[in-house]
């Protein structure tokens, strides 16, 4: 008996070894996160009712929102993340793109279609059910752009023909193994892009088919509903492109219309209007002319954040005359740069919402153009909404993110300033509470004459700790080969003097700390000063309250 | 025997109604057309009669007297006016566009200037008539294709044999490297546009370049009297051009282009014309200052650039004038080359008036290339191409009654008008 | 010239494409050439809501935009029975039949060259599909009011379909020649038509039946046999590109068997030899005026073929099949008094009234009476002698070209990117020929 059992007992015991393998698995190379807990605090908080909310803290807990206020208790088991009054805002979602996806390969060989006008569905780029499973990387590099740009949350579509498919919210987390769909195939994706020498190779050929496609699938629907409810039916053949585009005609489906010009707007809103789908126009970029078609048929927009380039300033050469013609060209060139740059602000004027979509430039880009779309007019606040709450109604998903609320997800950006500020610069980014750091340091340029300046003397310092106005003197004496010594004086015991300590300046910035007895204790303080000429910036860290900006300028030059 | 007379008179019956059938020949010999208001181009408008005889116009006044054995042509209320000149064309060298083994103004390679257009004139080519019932007489028929195509050359629009049909003029042709989008189709970025030209240009210096060293080393050669080394045709071809003996006619319009074309004018000291011209109009300055001519057209064409005004083309001839620049008109067609009195019309419509149109399709192309003693205009010695019609040519209701080549007088026939003559009333017409 | 760039400024403050409401015109005192009506000199022509609703005398009307037409011709607006302006697409090369396309799907209303065409006198054009495809697509009437930047303002509502169909060289060189698929002879272009009606007459009772509640389940949904059924129920006009006499009354033997009566042949160069079939048939030609020796299907052809065709008692137009021979479609209509000796009337006949019969739309458009659209081309002198000059075209109503005071830049959509626009070097390529094959490879 004891023979028999020996190979099962054999084997029992190998598998025994494998699991415990399994559980025996230690990777050294790696440390595991300590916690999945953060907690934010002095940080100024954006929302979109209230403005910014100032000196707030933030508690992500599991990915979401624990909790968001200006008393909260900070767990044991949270990572501190000093907030540093550095400002906090909604992570972005992009109402449309191809984040994440893989290049198109080249093809060696064209295809042979023996019959150009019958080329099927997946040549035609007639593919409304493909999913970007396939094409998504994971965990992508590309999608760190994306995070260093503000970017939570895309609504990634396949790349393709006319229908290239399905598009699905796509986390922009970097973690290579989870599940990074908030939300799969919600929408279909189409454009106006002929296939090459096949069926259909022109716009007119794949509006035809568009409508073909729709109207085929309708009368299939209803033929379904026929055979469904009787016998002796016979049975409605669906393509694949037809089943999967009848959510599109039965309406649980949107339809996002890549219409970049004012034609393929028209175009688009036609279709709709003859066949009767919910459209929303992505990509605009020429959206003025159709403002009342849209108003009036209540079709979402994205605009696209491609702008024209820049125009340059021709240099003048007043000894030259310029011609009326050229004048004339020019001044056109201006009007048409004009009306492109204030489709923005047109949209805001008519009271129309928007949202954004990166689908035609790169993540590096994306602040460039907010910038230019804020200074040709557009409120900080409407641009706010286009990047996060509007794109998040439109998505479905105003629930769970577009907005720092308790319980929603923990997608949020930090900016070292306000985010048009021009210094301003994205220091973390929270994807589902994962998180992102990015190097903020200013770049030496700024000082590449490469002297520092001199700066002994007395300076005035001023600074809003918690809610109160602090002020005194900072007098530094030395000089920059000998090194300085640095005291400090507050107007509230002036005389009074606390000696600066490991005190550090290079390159036009100062860094020293000092203890400052008070009730709770003895308090550390932390100054770092950026001088320009007369004048300084900097911060004032106070033991574990946080950071707070510190300005003054010089009053007495050194005797 | 009755019956022999019979026959006989039947063959002889269906024998003249078969050369009645026939196409009409030209006749020579000497003409006197009378009783015509002539319109001479160089010195006005004459009321009287014209004799023409060995191929030339022997007189022009009043009340001329009838050699013996002349035909008399009775033009009362007719107007001549001298054959009119198309000074660009591919007529002779293009039968039918889309069959390419009928084109032979094209030839493989981009210096082939050592092809002669002339001897590859088809004289039989249906449109050579089609053409000269609307009065064109003389065209330069040019090759085409890569920067330097061929020699073109001025030929009279009758013969059976290319000699017989040349005019006595002869240039090379060069297409200058253009900057410019070649139509609506090219899809061609603004840098690969650039660098193509910049490759060609590059290209064309060093071809004459080589073609000067060549000039030197070949008449060093000759006035040792030494045999040729080598045989260089394309170089050989150009050596003509570098001595001014020969003109030389560079195609360019974009204005960056014709200004290059103006540079290498005075940089080689070509006798240099310029054709096509469309943006001459922004560079008339220069052209004045370096009195070069130009040969604009076809009239009816579009505006070279989206924000030009759409009366650009049909008004350049006039802006031309008024600048002071010498000119002339050409279609640049092959087989609709007989537009050429529609095109000198619309120009005379925009701003040129009727007797510069006129000139700008007779005398000035003659004198732009140096034929004006034979030809462009009616004077005693020149040669006999001339147009007998019933009104202003330009209109369209005018018909054209004589056309005379060369002192020959041509029928004015061609496959369209006997098409007409055949289908304007069938026979069978439709079937019961 | 200076003086035209001069007035920039002024469009600019003007945003030159704003539409004004301005659709009542009085043109005072011409030479009115009604075309139906003869010609009445010294005459008004008063237009209200975009209609005519007075020809006569001294017409007293306040408040209205005058023209003072003294001295000028004022005749109804030119009618361009073939052109592939203001369309993004011409032609869906990839099948020989293509009856689903339809190009006013992709109406371009920033093209310039309607301008260009007004300026010219022409008020619609008739934007075709190419000749690639033995029955290419739907084709659309355009009215050219140039300023409008919603596409669907351009096309004439009420205006009928109508549908490019194709024989000879062009079908046979895309599909035989290039991709092996028939048809590559004339054989077979016929075989091609049989085809495509059998099975549209198929599609046709089957939906008959759907719609009549005979069957409650719909059949196979099929855009491009709905379409070609719609020609076989008489509700869309053919327009078919053709040349040789044989091929011209091989088509109008296949549509007799299937009971189609609207035709239009397009170019149909040697329809001059068939003119008493076309004659007998009802079928309408709409010709070039000159154009010839191109192809090897054309080179046995005549610039009289206007002429014969009109003497023989077909409808007969000229267009232009381009955008440059468009603009002086008015010359084109007096060759026919060179080649061929056709009246002043029935001249202006073939650029105004005879394609209006041929689009289906003579009812609304083609000559000077009440009721009628005001579209109106006045011009210098009579538009037949070689010196007339376009001075004024009117498109229902609103003045659109007005030769004194338009500014030279035209465009509507100016590319931000870049200042001056590129030049196109359009004498390089005399091929203009024949712009049915736009968008497919030419050789040349």
């Amino acid at each position: 008996m004891f023979t028999m059992q020996l190979p099962k007992l054999l084997g029992i015991f190998i598998c025994f070894l494998c699991v415990s393998n399994i559980y025996a698995q230690v990777d050294y190379d790696e440390v595991k996160p300590v916690s999945n807990t953060y907690f934010i605090d002095s940080i100024n908080v954006y929302s979109h009712d209230q403005g910014v909310m100032e000196n707030m803290q933030i508690l992500i807990k599991n990915g979401i929102i624990q909790d968001l206020g200006s008393s909260i208790i900070k767990p044991y088991d949270a990572i501190q993340i000093k907030g540093d009054s550095m400002f906090a805002y909604p992570a972005f979602i992009d109402a449309l793109s191809h984040t994440g996806l893989k290049k198109e390969e080249e093809k060696k060989e064209k295809i042979k279609v023996r019959f150009p006008g019958k080329p099927g569905d997946l040549i035609a780029g007639v593919t409304p059910y493909k999913s970007i499973d396939s094409d998504f990387n994971k965990g992508d590099k590309s999608l760190e752009n994306y995070r260093k740009a503000g970017y939570a949350v895309s609504h990634v579509v396949p790349k393709g023909k006319m229908l290239p498919g399905k598009g699905s919210l796509v986390l922009l987390k970097s973690d290579k193994e989870g599940n990074p769909y908030l939300k799969k195939d919600i929408s279909t994706f189409a454009q106006f892009e002929p296939a090459s020498g096949v069926f259909p190779s022109t716009v007119i050929g794949v509006i035809s088919r568009f409508k073909e496609l729709h109207r085929s699938t309708d009368y299939k629907l209803k033929h379904r509903e026929a055979f469904d409810n009787a016998t002796g039916v016979q049975r409605p053949q669906f393509s694949k492109a037809e089943e999967a585009f009848s959510s599109v005609v039965n309406g649980s489906e949107n339809l996002y219309f890549k219409a970049n010009n004012h034609k393929d707007i028209s175009r688009a809103i036609k279709l709709k209007d003859e066949l009767g789908f919910n459209l929303i126009l992505a990509d605009v970029q020429q959206a003025w002319l159709a403002n009342e078609k849209i108003k009036a048929g209540n079709i979402p927009v994205i605009l696209s954040l491609k702008l024209p380039e820049e125009m340059k300033e021709e240099k003048v050469d007043s000894t030259k005359e310029i011609s009326a013609e050229k004048e004339g060209l020019q001044a056109r060139q201006k009007k048409s740069y004009t009306d492109y740059m204030n489709q923005a602000l047109s949209f805001e004027k008519a009271n129309m919402p928007f949202s954004f979509s990166s689908i035609s430039v790169k993540a590096n880009d994306i602040k460039k153009s907010l910038k230019r779309i804020v200074d040709t007019g557009v409120k900080e606040s409407t641009v706010f909404s286009a990047l996060t709450e509007n794109p998040a109604k439109l998505l479905g998903i105003d629930n769970l993110t577009g907005s720092l609320e308790r319980g929603k997800l923990a997608n949020l950006i930090i900016c070292t300033k306000s985010f048009f500020d021009e210094a301003s610069k994205i220091k973390y980014c929270f994807v589902e509470g994962e998180k992102s750091e990015f190097d903020t340091s200013e770049k030496k340029k700024k000082k590449s004459s490469g002297e520092s300046q001199e700066i002994a003397g007395t300076w005035t310092f001023e600074s809003n700790i918690m809610g109160m106005n602090q002020a005194g003197n900072i007098i530094i004496s030395g000089n920059k080969e000998d090194g300085y010594k640095v005291k400090v004086e507050s107007n509230e015991d002036p005389g009074e003097f606390e000696d600066g300590k490991d005190i550090n300046y290079d390159a036009n910035e100062l860094s020293f700390s000092m203890t400052v007895e008070s009730e709770g204790g003895n308090l550390p303080i932390t100054f770092t000063m950026s001088f320009d000429g007369e004048d300084y910036t900097g911060k004032l860290s106070v033991g574990d309250f946080g950071s707070f900006p510190v300005e003054g300028s010089r009053t007495k030059k050194p005797e | 025997m009755k019956k022999i007379i019979i026959y006989i008179f039947i063959s002889v019956f269906c024998c003249s109604n078969i050369i009645a059938q026939q196409i009409k020949k030209s006749t020579t010999g000497d003409f006197i057309l009378k009783n015509a208001t002539i319109h001479t181009v160089s010195s006005g408008i004459v009321n009287g009669d014209i004799l023409i005889s060995n191929g030339k116009i022997a007189n022009v006044g009043q009340s001329l007297n009838k050699p013996t054995g002349a035909t008399e042509i009775d033009c009362a209320g007719k107007h001549i006016y001298p054959g009119f000149i198309d000074s660009g064309t591919r007529l002779g060298l293009a039968e039918i566009g889309s069959i390419s083994l009928t084109q032979d103004h094209r030839e493989l390679g981009n210096i082939t200037p050592h092809m002669k257009a002339l001897t590859a004139v088809n004289p039989n080519s249906v449109s050579i008539p089609v053409t000269r019932v609307n009065g064109i007489t003389t065209v330069i028929t040019k090759p085409s294709g890569g920067t330097l195509p061929g020699t073109a050359a001025l030929i009279n629009l009758h013969g059976y044999t290319p000699d017989q049909m040349a005019a006595g003029f002869e240039c090379i042709y060069m297409q200058m490297p253009s900057s410019g989008k070649r139509g609506w189709w090219d899809r061609r970025s603004e840098e690969e546009i650039k660098k193509e030209a910049e490759k060609a240009m590059k290209s064309l210096k060093d071809t004459w370049e080589q073609a000067k060293l060549y000039a030197q080393i070949d008449s060093a050669r000759q006035k040792s009297d030494l045999p040729m080394v080598s045989y260089n045709p394309q170089l050989a071809s150009l050596v003509p051009v570098l001595k001014r003996e020969q003109q030389i006619m560079i195609e360019a319009n974009k204005k960056s282009d014709i200004l290059a074309a103006i540079e290498f004018i005075n940089d080689y000291n070509f006798k240099a014309i310029i054709s096509g011209a469309s943006e001459s109009w922004r560079v008339t300055d220069s052209l004045k200052k370096y009195d070069i001519p130009v040969i604009v057209g076809p009239v009816l064409s579009l505006p070279a650039r989206g924000s030009d005004a759409y009366d650009t083309p049909y008004e350049l001839a006039s802006m031309l004038d008024k600048a002071g620049v010498r000119f002339a008109i050409r279609t640049n067609g092959d087989e609709n080359t007989r537009n050429l009195p529609f095109e000198a019309g619309f120009a005379a419509t925009y701003g040129l008036g009727t007797d510069k149109a006129l000139r700008a399709i007779t005398l000035s192309p003659a004198e732009i290339f140096g034929v004006s003693e034979m030809y462009g205009s009616i004077e005693e010695g020149k040669v006999a191409n001339l147009i007998v019609s019933d009104g202003d040519p330009f209109e369209m209701k005018t018909r054209i009654s004589h056309l005379f080549i060369n002192g020959w007088n041509v029928p004015i026939e061609s496959r369209h008008t006997l098409l007409y003559d055949e289908f304007i009333e069938r026979s069978p017409g439709v079937k019961e | 010239m200076k003086n035209r760039y001069k007035i920039y400024f002024v469009i600019l403050c003007f945003f030159g494409w704003v539409s004004l409401p301005a659709q009542d015109l009085l043109i005072k005192n011409g030479t009115v050439l009604t075309i139906t009506d003869g010609i009445k000199e010294n005459t008004d022509v008063l237009i209200k809501d975009g209609k005519i609703s007075k020809i006569k005398k001294n017409i007293k009307a306040k408040d209205i935009k005058t023209i003072d037409a003294t001295g000028l011709f004022v005749m109804p607006g030119i009618i361009d029975a073939h052109s592939h302006m203001a369309i993004d697409a011409v032609n869906e090369a990839t099948n020989p039949v293509t009856a689903e396309v339809f190009v006013g799907d992709a109406i371009n209303p920033f093209d310039v060259s309607i301008y260009r065409a007004l300026a010219g006198g022409v008020t619609i054009s008739h934007a075709m599909h190419g000749s690639a495809n033995v029955i290419g697509g739907e084709c659309e009437t355009i009215k050219h009011r140039y300023g409008e930047s919603d596409p669907e303002k351009l096309r004439m509502d009420g205006a009928p379909r109508t549908i490019k169909f194709a024989l000879g060289e062009n079908p046979m060189r895309v599909h035989g020649e290039g991709k092996r698929i028939a048809p590559a002879t004339r054989m077979g272009i016929e075989q091609e038509f049989r085809r495509s009606f059998a099975e549209a007459k198929i599609y046709n009772e089957a939906w008959a039946n759907y719609k009549s509640g005979k069957t409650n389940i719909p059949p196979e949904y099929n855009l491009r046999n709905e379409t070609l059924a719609e020609i076989l129920n008489g509700n869309i006009i053919i327009h078919c590109h053709s040349y040789r006499a044989d091929e011209i009354v091989m088509l109008m033997n296949v549509l007799k068997d299937f009971g189609v009566e609207k035709i239009c042949f397009q170019h149909v160069n040697e329809g001059f030899k068939v003119a008493p079939e076309l004659a007998e048939f009802g079928a309408h030609a709409s010709v070039f005026s000159d154009w010839w020796g191109y192809k090897f299907e054309v080179y046995y052809s005549t610039a009289y073929n206007a002429a014969i065709l009109t003497e023989n008692g077909v409808v007969t137009s000229i267009n232009s099949d381009s955008r440059e021979l468009i603009r002086h479609l008015y010359h084109e209509a007096a060759k026919t008094q060179r080649y061929g000796d056709l009246s002043d009337n029935e001249a202006l006949k073939l650029i105004t009234l005879n394609p209006a019969i041929q689009l289906g739309i003579e009812d609304r458009v083609g000559s000077l009476e009440k009721g009628k659209d005001g579209d109106v081309a006045i011009f210098s002198k009579h538009p037949l002698s070689i010196y007339t000059i376009p001075m004024y075209t009117i498109v229902d109503g609103k003045l659109e070209f007005d030769r004194e005071s338009d500014a030279a830049d035209q465009r509507l959509d100016v590319n931000p990117n870049e200042s001056i626009p590129a030049f196109i070097e359009w004498q390089a390529h005399d091929h203009e020929h024949d712009g049915c094959m736009y968008g497919v490879k030419c050789k040349h």
